[in-house]
């Protein structure tokens, strides 16, 4: 019903513009619109957020790297300051930045749920908030807008915005977790247009939101959809004169919207090779205009990069067709038998694979974008039990897990199926509480562990959605987490393993939920300041821990008491190298099956780390005057 | 409203998941001995974890292609056949599943008194083959039972 849905839009547009008639397009400028690729500015980690500052200036979120950096115009590096931690000044994951008047920059740090301001040249300020859903609290704040003395913040965990006053204080709270006018799923960015309104870019539902001034719901458009004017997970919001910059993420793309929400303009197509850029994009999440409007600044933070578009003056943009290949996989798999499932987010689907040869064999997909039962909205994670054919896929925006089961028959030889699951069952979480299925496992007695990062709580549930066990809440000490990101079980041991990325370390449980021990994924001599980032968790068949580290771009091999023992990978896109990886799992026979998310493909190690397969169709550039392998 | 050429065609054959599940269900006296003389004449589903058993039949009693059409469905505990669950909701969905897409309608739902659904609306819109969908949800968890329905 996705022209419905449109037309339901257009009517609410229609609506907005009834009520604030007078609004017209603004002028063109003379020098065209924004959309000719000019430079790419390398070397930042991460970045998932611009904004434009006085004098040219760029402010870029090196999310990474846990920095602020500026650049001038031309792109050389002027400053930046900032450190992973949570004294005032130092930042965690920071995914968003704005600059006011007086040229004080507004930072969301992420990880440490709070909003920080610094003078021009990186000096602290001030700063409020911190872990919480009360008023005045944020959970993984992002995107940033300062406009008439107020402050913006896209609450994205807690799915809303919320208004602050320059002294931090809470002035007003905008919209609940939903998928009505009014609500949101996972805000990323917010700007106040030259008309005062505020635009919020409510990503996890695919659309634009306006409201006015005191936060009333003026109006929406977009759809999920890859057609101009359609939008999937727009995650940041410029001001082009009087035109809106989207940021189109999963479409790869910038849209201008006019402000009548038209899609008027659009530039930039996804990146064809691995690394591939000039024009082309691999998810990106930011952008800004610089205060002469002459460059737009989009930010790329899986490419470690941000690319620069200029006027297009009389050139004219060749469009990419609308309908693009897509076929990302997800960041989560698990293998279980002879069985791999496997996310692919683009296509709203799951793949599954029969695992008994070298290398992995699809035999089918399933699952189609909507509501509906045995429909994905965003499905992050699976796991599966091979005996039954049965796999188990969360949806975050839907707050459930659906169980599926394959239609598939042993004696017969290996072969695609089409239609090949079954919608089983759906457990809708908000039974329980509000809880967001971020990362879910199981175990041989059917119990599901259901891990939330936004709460920071596990939930091991049985099938009739009796609660078996919970626990943890956010925090620093043992048994609490910060923003956890994977979990394993080792039934031979009895133990829960929980990857507490935030705090940089893994925590052990035993089933009912007591802690054991922790320890820091890192090689000992990096020691417990060392990098010790962490991401996915998978247990051998003799307990040994794969963990993957996304900043160092390699596995961690440790013993099931936390000793480290070796690593593979380390970054590059050649076999056996990974590229942030995410994901990880192992098979029965102890191969290692990876999320190489940056490298967009799954690679299979086996038991000594040597890379034996790869999932995945895209493929390293190849210059002319290459030696074909 | 205009019918389309061929709509006056009747004629559903129900093959696959449904035939053989109402097979199995009819081979078992256990269900059967179990339903009112009321339900004997509906057809039987057993949901696919297993948990609840679908009576159902069509009101008009054949499929019409491309016309309105109703269900009337009773929910019943798979371990207690012969008892109409009370406390679960119901909702019913088809799709073709090679054409990717669904019926063109939102059915309604209406329970009476009796604790039967009584489903108006349904409109299947061309041949093929169908599949029709009972979602029953208890306590937070939904559970879908399932029959295949081929419409010349």
């Amino acid at each position: 019903m996705i022209v419905n849905c449109v037309a339901v839009r257009a009517l609410e547009w229609a609506m907005v513009l009834q009520a604030l008639p007078g609004l017209a397009c603004g002028p063109e400028r003379a020098d065209g619109p924004l959309g000719r690729f000019d430079r790419t500015i390398v070397d930042v980690s991460g970045p998932e957020a611009v904004a434009a500052g006085p004098d040219g200036e760029v402010v870029i979120c090196e999310t990474g790297a846990h920095l602020i950096s500026v650049f001038d115009q031309a792109g050389r590096l002027l400053r930046s300051w900032g450190e992973c931690g949570q004294a005032p000044g130092q930042l965690d994951s920071p995914a968003g930045v704005a600059v006011d008047g007086a040229g004080r920059i507004v930072v969301a740090d992420t990880g440490n749920h709070r909003v920080q301001v610094f003078d021009r040249d990186g000096s602290f300020l001030s700063e409020w908030s911190g872990y919480g859903r009360d008023a005045g609290r944020l959970i993984n704040p992002t995107g940033v807008a300062v406009h008439g003395g107020l402050i913006y913040i896209a609450d994205t965990g807690n799915h809303r915005v919320q208004v602050f006053g320059a002294d931090g204080a809470s002035v007003r709270i905008i919209g609940q977790r939903g998928r009505e006018n009014g609500q949101f799923m996972s805000p990323t960015a917010v700007a106040v247009g030259p008309d005062g309104r505020l635009y919020v870019a409510d990503t996890y539902n695919h659309r634009v939101q306006v409201f006015d001034a005191d936060g009333r719901f003026l109006g929406a458009w977009g759809e999920y959809g890859p057609f101009p004017g359609l939008l999937a997970y727009p995650t940041g919001l410029a001001w082009d004169g009087e035109l809106l910059l989207v940021v189109d993420s999963r479409n790869h793309r910038i849209q201008a919207f006019n402000e009548r929400g038209e899609a008027v303009h659009e530039w930039g197509s996804h990146a064809l090779w691995l690394r591939d850029g000039e024009g082309r994009f691999e998810t990106p999440t930011g952008i800004a205009v610089t205060a002469d409007g002459a460059f737009a600044i989009v930010t790329e933070p899986l490419e470690d990069r941000c690319q620069v578009f200029g006027r297009l003056g009389d050139q004219t943009l060749e469009l990419p067709p609308p309908v693009r290949e897509q076929s990302h996989f997800g960041q989560r798999l698990m293998a279980d038998g002879d069985l791999l499932v496997l996310p692919e987010p683009d296509l709203h689907a799951i793949g599954a694979y029969n695992i008994t040869g070298e290398v992995p064999i699809l035999i089918g997909k399933f699952g189609v974008l909507g509501a509906g039962f045995g429909q994905l909205l965003h499905a992050p994670a699976v796991c599966a039990d091979a005996t039954t054919s049965d796999v188990f896929v969360s949806d975050v925006a839907l707050g459930r897990v659906q169980k599926f089961r394959l239609k598939r028959d042993d004696r017969e030889q290996l072969k695609y199926i089409a239609n090949i699951s079954r919608f089983v069952k759906s457990f809708n979480l908000a039974a329980i509480g509000p809880i967001t299925p971020t990362a879910i496992t199981r175990d041989r007695a059917g119990r599901m562990y259901v891990l939330d990062a936004e709460s920071c709580r596990l939930h091991v549930l049985d099938e009739d959605l009796a609660v078996v066990a919970a626990w943890g809440e956010y925090g620093h000490e043992p048994g609490r987490f910060r923003g956890p990101t994977d979990v394993a079980i080792d039934e031979a041991r009895q133990r829960v393993y929980i990857v507490d990325r935030g705090n940089r370390r893994v925590q052990a449980f035993d089933p009912a939920g007591a802690f054991q021990f922790a320890f820091v994924p890192a090689p000992a001599a990096e020691g417990i300041d060392g990098a010790g980032d962490c991401w996915g968790i998978a247990v051998g068949p003799d307990g040994a821990l794969f963990i993957t580290d996304p900043t160092a771009h390699r596995i961690g091999v440790f013993g099931p008491d936390g000793t480290y023992v070796e690593s593979w990978g380390g970054q590059g896109e050649d076999e056996g190298r990974l590229f942030k990886p995410r994901g990880i799992t192992c098979g029965p026979d102890g191969r290692i099956y990876v999320s190489d998310f940056g490298n967009h493909r799954v690679q299979v190690f086996d038991p000594s780390g040597r890379s034996s397969a790869m999932l995945g169709w895209r493929k390293p550039r190849k210059l002319p005057g290459d030696a074909d392998e | 409203m205009n019918r389309r050429p061929g709509a006056g065609r009747r004629v559903a054959r129900m093959t696959g998941t449904l035939a053989c599940l109402a097979a199995a269900s009819c081979a078992t006296p256990r269900h059967e001995a179990a339903l009112p003389p009321a339900v004997t004449p509906d057809r039987l589903v057993t949901s696919n974890d297993g948990a609840f058993i679908i009576a159902w039949r069509i009101e008009p009693e054949t499929l019409p292609l491309n016309e309105a059409f109703g269900l009337r469905i009773e929910v019943r505990d798979a371990r207690q056949p012969g008892i109409p669950l009370r406390d679960v909701m119901l909702s019913v969905d088809a799709a073709m599943p090679e054409h990717g897409h669904g019926m063109n309608v939102i059915p309604g739902v209406m329970r009476d008194r009796d604790g039967v659904f009584h489903i108006r609306d349904m409109r299947f819109h061309m041949p093929g083959r169908w599949e029709l969908y009972f979602d029953v949800s208890r306590g937070g968890v939904t559970e879908r039972a399932q029959v295949e329905v081929h419409l010349e």
